[in-house]
């Protein structure tokens, strides 16, 4: 059994020794070894993802998750950059040949591609997970903003009923048990209820209540064929009758659907406007959802239907019998759904980031070692500051950052070859080097977040079709970390094997 | 050339010399395989049972060998004088033993590095024009004091350096005008040897370094294997070279440069951290790797440890200010002066040497004391023989007495004679 249970790592002694002997830059990346503990690794993370419990009861913290995954990969990353002897082949003066630097980086960012699949695929399957227990495909995408709206009321009345929370009062609020609906009907005069179907006309109240159309110049005459109906309006505010407006609609549709996740009847109205002159406007679609507890309908638009329906459901299905219990879990669980629905990748892409850079800037020192400092800022600053100063219109700002880290690394090694040139050997060299290496990092996502202002509090739409945007940063970031990089690290190696005095 | 009965009794009193202390005798007995070894293998074996014996005394620390060890390095060390006395019978039936012979011309001919009156400038410091040749199977020494321009030279040829005139030109490497592409061919240990991995073995180290150079598959197993019982690593293949001791590490770092079979290897003061045991195994395996006829070498090193290195090197150059004050053979040294120089440590004034060297003094040119040395200058009708018995002859107690007419050490004395002089 025991034998059994090594056969993999003889296996991988093979391949090892096989590497070793005939393919040395290979081995000195140590895929291999990278590949062998990553598949235990995804191993254990895929089990995680696909048997891991989720369901609209109980949802995880998926930030935690998030979190778990990141450090996984940067602790992979970690370690696969101290085993790795990439570096060996300028120390000891190895044979490269024409293509080494494409090999080497190639190699590079086939590990952190490894690294990656590894760890946010799992994370990936894991939030797809929570995100099909909570997203119904039958109707329109969960919006963020209308949810954390929904789920604010329940904050709200958390504050402002902290003496049920006392337990002498604790009775008389259990006897509240339904204030789930009612007091979401208080809080939001929106969320208005009726115990039987509302009649168009309500409708088209409501709709102008909670959006305003701006539908109040139709011409009758131009468009006879539309058919008319008087509108009444209602002010938000004081829910009083504020006037009246006109509204023609062509055409008005009412089905039945019934979403696969809340399995609860969801009649659907939709109305095709036209305007006074007779443009079309964008079909508008309203919703009326049976609310479980009580048993009543209420309205949403096609913005709120998904987080009406979520909140309302983890309302109905909570189980605990004591009001406290139950209030602190659905606290819980309403801000666990909302980091499952607005996980931002920023984090995680900075700690990549950061890892490429501390490669580049290892890298970058290691080849430009026997060079003299003002040399190699003036062979690799100059042509980098012309680029960016003469080029820079044809890219877009999102592309700057990359050149301006490219800028970063390259003066970094310039920096640091001065400091650790005569004086500042071994230890304090190798604190320079991790120093500068730190703050060029540091230095670049304060530049990357004064670049990309809004990045930070980005909301990712769910539904969110990756746009051209993305792929051409994505493709900049790509060529800025392969193409430069390689043609700098080629021109480095060449001047580092020149005699000193033939280069000064 | 020995005649045969001369090397059956050679081969005799080497077996006694065993028998009675192997490991004061081993020294010498595989220096006399190497020589009269015609199967290079053969010599390998007595390099290799060099490496057990050590193995053994370091398991002992230093102290007599056990029964079964010493019996076992006997019956090895035996089979290799019977192995030897077949060869050498079988000799004469072979006429034409060439390989040597075709080594020699070869050796004789292919510079590895030529340069013609080179010059460079560091600062406030310049080499002047210098021309000699590094050739395969040849030892070359640079010699001086500190800061008179061994390493600059020693950079020069490594191509870390440029020239600022003359000529420098590999004529046995290949890609002459390519920096990188030569480099890569010329092996370089530094006196700071660089920092060893932590988590490779030294073998899968020397496995990396030659699959690096372009020696893979079989051959790359075959050269670690080699390299690594020829360096006397044996012991600590499967551990980091971390553990190793600063002489173990030199010998690493020389293995890491030779298992890829350099034609070229430059060492900027190699004997600077070792032990003078270690020091003699070091010198010693420079030799034989340069009188290999597998894989010659062209090796030039600079060290301050004059007679060791004198004693395997073919060139030397010495180098004060910059300038080469003797560049050609060690054995030609002495043709400078044309007299003889002796150096002595004794526990007596220098009057009373004078007066013990009395019966000499027509012959002594000069007498003079330096710090607790004092060396004689004679013309060449003295010998070494002559002059010490003169001096034990006279009750003087001698603790220390070298023949340096043929050493680089005259320079230095003559340096300071330069120096009091102007």
């Amino acid at each position: 059994m025991k034998k059994n249970a090594n056969i993999p790592a003889r296996y991988l002694q093979i391949l090892d020794k096989y590497l070793l002997l005939n393919h040395p830059l290979l081995w000195a990346s140590g895929l291999h070894k990278l590949i062998f503990n990553l598949t235990w690794v995804t191993a254990i993370n895929l089990l995680l993802a696909y048997f891991l419990p989720v369901g609209i009861e109980a949802f995880h913290d998926i930030d935690a998750f998030l979190l778990y995954f990141s450090i996984l990969g940067a602790l992979s990353f970690l370690l696969w950059g101290i085993f790795q002897s990439l570096m060996s082949y300028r120390k000891s003066n190895g044979i490269t040949g024409r293509f080494f630097f494409f090999k080497m980086f190639s190699i590079f960012y086939v590990a952190v591609l490894l690294i990656i699949i590894s760890e946010f695929i799992p994370f990936n399957i894991l939030r797809q997970r929570c995100i099909k227990t909570l997203i119904d495909p039958k109707i329109p995408a969960l919006q963020v903003k209308p949810f954390r709206d929904r789920i604010s009321y329940h904050k709200i009345y958390l504050d402002t009923t902290q003496s049920f929370y006392d337990k002498s009062f604790e009775k008389a609020f259990d006897s509240l048990s339904n204030f789930a609906s009612e007091h979401s009907d208080a809080q939001h005069s929106f969320r208005t209820t009726s115990r039987e179907k509302l009649s168009d006309l309500q409708m088209a109240v409501k709709i102008l209540q909670n959006v305003g159309m701006g539908v109040s110049s139709y011409s009758i005459d131009e468009k006879r064929h539309i058919i008319k109906a008087k509108m009444g309006y209602v002010n938000k505010k004081t829910s009083k009758p504020a006037g009246f407006f006109l509204i023609y609609y062509k055409n008005f549709k009412e089905s039945i659907i019934v979403p696969e996740l809340y399995k609860r009847d969801v009649i659907l109205r939709k109305i095709t406007l036209k305007d006074s002159l007779g443009n079309e406007m964008p079909p508008f679609t309203f919703y009326y959802y049976h609310a479980p507890n009580p048993s009543i309908y209420k309205y949403a638009s096609s913005n709120t239907i998904q987080a009406d329906l979520l909140a309302d459901s983890l309302l109905s299905t909570d189980q605990a019998d004591r009001s406290i219990e139950r209030l602190n879990r659905l606290d819980k669980q309403l801000e666990n759904i909302q980091s499952s629905t607005e996980v931002s990748y920023i984090a995680p892409v900075f700690v990549l980031l950061g890892c490429l850079m501390l490669f580049l800037v290892l890298f970058m020192v290691t080849y430009s070692t026997d060079l003299s400092a003002i040399l190699t800022t003036f062979v690799v600053l100059i042509p980098t500051v012309v680029i960016v100063t003469f080029f820079k219109e044809k890219f877009s700002t999102t592309n700057l950052p990359v050149w301006l880290l490219l800028l970063l690394i390259i003066m970094a090694m310039g920096i640091s070859y001065f400091l650790t040139s005569t004086n500042f050997r071994n230890f304090r060299k190798n604190t320079c080097i991790l120093v500068l290496a730190y703050f060029s990092m540091a230095s670049c996502v304060a530049l990357f977040c004064k670049f990309e202002p809004g990045i930070l509090d980005m909301d990712i739409n769910l539904r969110a079709v990756p746009s051209m945007a993305i792929i051409t940063d994505i493709s900049a970031i790509v060529l800025g970390l392969y193409i430069i990089p390689c043609f700098y690290a080629s021109r480095i190696e060449k001047l580092s094997y020149l005699p000193l005095e033939s280069i000064s | 050339m020995k005649t045969e009965d001369q090397f059956t009794q050679d081969l005799a009193s080497w077996k006694t010399e065993l028998e009675t202390d192997f490991t004061a005798a081993y020294d010498g007995f595989y220096r006399f395989v190497d020589d009269y070894a015609l199967d290079p293998q053969l010599s390998f074996r007595a390099l290799f049972l060099g490496s057990q014996l050590t193995d053994f005394l370091r398991d002992a620390q230093g102290l007599l060998l056990n029964e079964k060890e010493l019996k076992e390095l006997q019956a090895e060390a035996f089979s290799i004088i019977e192995a030897l006395a077949l060869q050498h019978g079988a000799k004469k039936t072979q006429p034409n033993p060439s390989i040597q012979h075709t080594f020699n011309t070869k050796k004789s001919y292919s510079a590895v590095f030529k340069a013609e009156n080179i010059t460079t400038s560091v600062s406030n410091f310049s080499i002047k024009p210098i021309s000699f040749e590094l050739r395969l199977g040849e030892i070359t020494s640079i010699v001086g004091k500190n800061g008179n321009g061994k390493s600059t030279l020693l950079g020069i040829i490594a191509g870390n350096r440029g020239i600022t005139s003359g000529e420098a030109t590999y004529p046995e490497l290949s890609n002459n005008h390519n920096w990188k592409k030569l480099k890569e061919q010329i092996a370089y240990i530094s006196p700071v040897l660089p920092e060893v991995s932590i988590h490779l073995s030294i073998k899968k180290d020397l496995q990396f370094m030659a699959a690096m150079k372009g020696i893979r598959s079989t051959a790359n197993e075959k050269a670690v294997s080699y390299i690594i019982a020829r360096m006397g690593l044996n012991k600590y293949e499967n551990s980091p070279a971390t553990i190793l001791s600063s002489g173990y590490k030199l010998r690493f770092e020389l293995a890491r440069q030779l298992v890829w079979s350099p034609k070229l290897l430059i060492m900027d003061e190699p004997l600077a951290n070792i032990d003078i045991k270690a020091q003699k195994l070091l010198l010693n395996d420079l030799r034989n790797l340069t009188n290999s006829l597998r894989t010659p070498i062209s090796i030039v090193l600079s060290s301050q440890h004059l007679y060791e290195i004198e004693n395997i090197s073919d060139n030397l150059i010495y180098l004060e200010n910059g300038e080469a004050k003797y560049n050609g053979k060690v054995t030609d040294i002495f043709m400078t002066t044309n007299s003889f120089s002796f150096l002595l440590e004794a526990d007596c004034s220098i009057l009373t040497l004078r007066n013990a060297l009395l019966p000499l003094s027509t012959d002594i040119i000069e007498l003079k004391e330096e710090l607790s040395e004092k060396i004689i200058q004679t013309n060449n009708k003295v010998s070494a023989n002559l002059l010490l018995s003169t001096i034990i002859a006279a009750n003087i107690p001698v603790r220390h007495f070298r023949d340096i007419s043929n050493s680089s050490r005259i320079f230095f004395e003559n340096e300071k004679k330069r120096q009091y002089t102007s």
